[in-house]
């Protein structure tokens, strides 16, 4: 599919969006103020061979400013995930002041000529990918964030890239040629650990009219009070319609097994072995505003899992990143809505 | 083979944790205590004490109330997520022998000091050292005949 027939906007004006609100923001500690930053970079490509999941953040932590870390997760289309997390020195880390470009030992993530070029190389994994998205969509930048105990989290995304470029595992070598992928750009101050938890999904169409779906729920820890959520819609590169608050209903059902999924580090299987997970099987919400309609379900499938230390108390956070597949159906704007394609559902947990 | 030396890596460790992740440490010298935990990892064995706040390593008086051994393989396969501390234990892979509250201790111990060490940023190039001499340890391959 090329999306490029869908572009109402040229690739140099995108180029320009994506440098004005890409760039990295940086912990306040690194320049004496408080410490507590998290910022991560999110790159999401659902080929026909493989999907892939890269995440380069910088998290202050424990006393540490900006701890860099790479994060990769791969999946095979049989559902074998792979994958690490690759920390960092500080002085591993080069950033172009004010720009999206990042260096990272033998890592590298650069903004050129309207396209995102990734270069990568997990240590202990054979995973090396070099990668090119090019935008296929505006990118959006959200309004804060609200998290239960923190001054939020702001958001910037680019709903819908395409991703060109080499994969190499344990030898093979994999190609894609424009898969749809999403990218996003959070950052803010928070504790992990804290009262609070997101679900948090993303669905492709892979069709002739490539609509990209997102979707959003921040709520306490105990999952018994919903802070904020949404939906956003894109029809090719332009926003149609976002969706919130009381607009949406969300209903959660059945369950999806973690027995056996990939928890990265993988010493966090020896710190946090607990697998008991209320991950859902299926996530349906229904929004509406006027005439505008969606029905949208998310059938969650198998799963890798990141763990990361609580700031607050001895536990950690499991953040589980599950396969799924997305259906949508309703109208937005007078125009009917319906596809199906590939999603991921992302669920953070903490434990104590 | 010289395997790299289990005693310096938990000293090293320790006093890493001492100053990265403090509370982890009070926390472990309190769950430990002067108990006494006799470790064996790939031949020479070391007692871990804690005296106060400071940890002590000394040669072994065999009235420490756990003994622990196993090898670095063992260890590398549960740090990389390889194999589970049950299933090291089932596989007579890792042995811990003490009284059922030593054992319970143990456990504490354990999940205190790794709760420690991932929130320690100095540790990961502890441990890339520890990879770098295991390998440099490794046997190797025979030179080829001459023809």
């Amino acid at each position: 599919m090329n999306l490029h027939a869908h572009r109402a906007i040229d690739p140099a004006t995108l180029g320009a969006l994506v440098l004005q609100a890409d760039h990295w923001r940086r912990s306040p500690a690194s320049v004496g103020g408080p410490a507590g930053h998290k910022e991560w970079s999110h790159f999401c490509i659902f080929g026909r061979d493989l999907d892939l999941l890269i995440n380069f953040s910088l998290m202050d932590a424990f006393g540490a400013i900006e701890t860099p870390r790479l994060t990769v997760l791969m999946r095979e289309p049989g559902g074998d995930w792979t994958g690490d997390v690759d920390a960092y020195a500080s002085s591993a880390l080069e950033i172009d002041e004010g720009g999206v470009d990042l260096r990272l030992g033998p890592n590298r993530l650069r903004f050129r000529d309207g396209a995102y070029e990734l270069d990568l190389a997990l240590r202990r994994q054979a995973l090396r990918a070099r990668l090119r998205l090019e935008l296929a969509s505006r990118p959006a930048l959200t309004t804060s964030v609200p998290l239960a105990d923190g001054p939020g989290m702001r958001w910037f995304v680019v709903p819908r890239l395409e991703a060109s470029g080499t994969v190499v595992w344990r030898g093979g070598r994999r190609e894609l040629v424009r898969a749809p992928a999403y990218h996003d750009h959070d950052w803010g101050s928070f504790r992990w650990g804290g009262d609070f938890s997101w679900e948090w999904g993303i669905g492709l169409a892979d069709e002739a009219v490539p609509w990209t779906l997102v979707f959003q729920r921040i709520s306490d820890r105990g999952r018994l009070r919903t802070l904020s959520q949404g939906v956003l819609l894109w029809r090719g590169d332009r926003h149609l319609r976002t969706l919130h608050g009381s607009e949406l209903s969300v209903h959660s059902e059945g369950r999806t097994s973690t027995r056996g999924a990939l928890r990265v580090p993988r010493i966090m299987s020896l710190v946090s072995p607990g697998r008991a997970a209320d991950l859902p099987a299926r996530i349906r919400v229904e929004a509406r505003r006027g005439a505008d309609a969606l029905d949208i379900e998310f059938e969650l499938g198998d799963l890798a899992q990141v763990a990361i230390p609580n700031d607050v108390g001895r536990g950690a956070t499991i953040v589980s990143e599950v396969r799924s597949e997305v259906r949508v159906e309703g109208q937005v704007r007078g125009e009917p809505v319906c596809f199906e394609g590939p999603g991921l559902v992302e669920m953070n947990r903490a434990a104590a | 083979m010289r395997q790299p030396d289990f005693p310096a890596f938990l000293d090293r460790s320790l006093t890493i944790l001492r100053v990265e992740a403090p509370d982890h440490h009070a926390e472990l010298a309190s769950t430990l205590g002067r108990r006494g935990l006799r470790c064996e990892v790939d031949g020479p064995t070391v007692a871990l004490r804690f005296e106060g706040s400071r940890h002590a390593l000394r040669e072994p008086d065999h009235r420490e109330e756990m003994f622990l051994r196993t090898d670095w393989t063992t260890i590398l396969d549960l740090v990389d997520g390889e194999l589970s501390l049950l299933e090291a234990l089932l596989e007579e892979r890792l042995w811990l022998t003490g009284s059922a509250d030593a054992v319970t201790r143990f456990d504490e111990a354990l999940v205190c000091y790794l709760g420690g060490a991932i929130r320690c940023p100095s540790l990961p190039a502890l441990l890339a050292e520890l990879r770098v001499s295991r390998l440099a340890a490794a046997p190797k391959p025979a030179a080829e005949a001459p023809q």
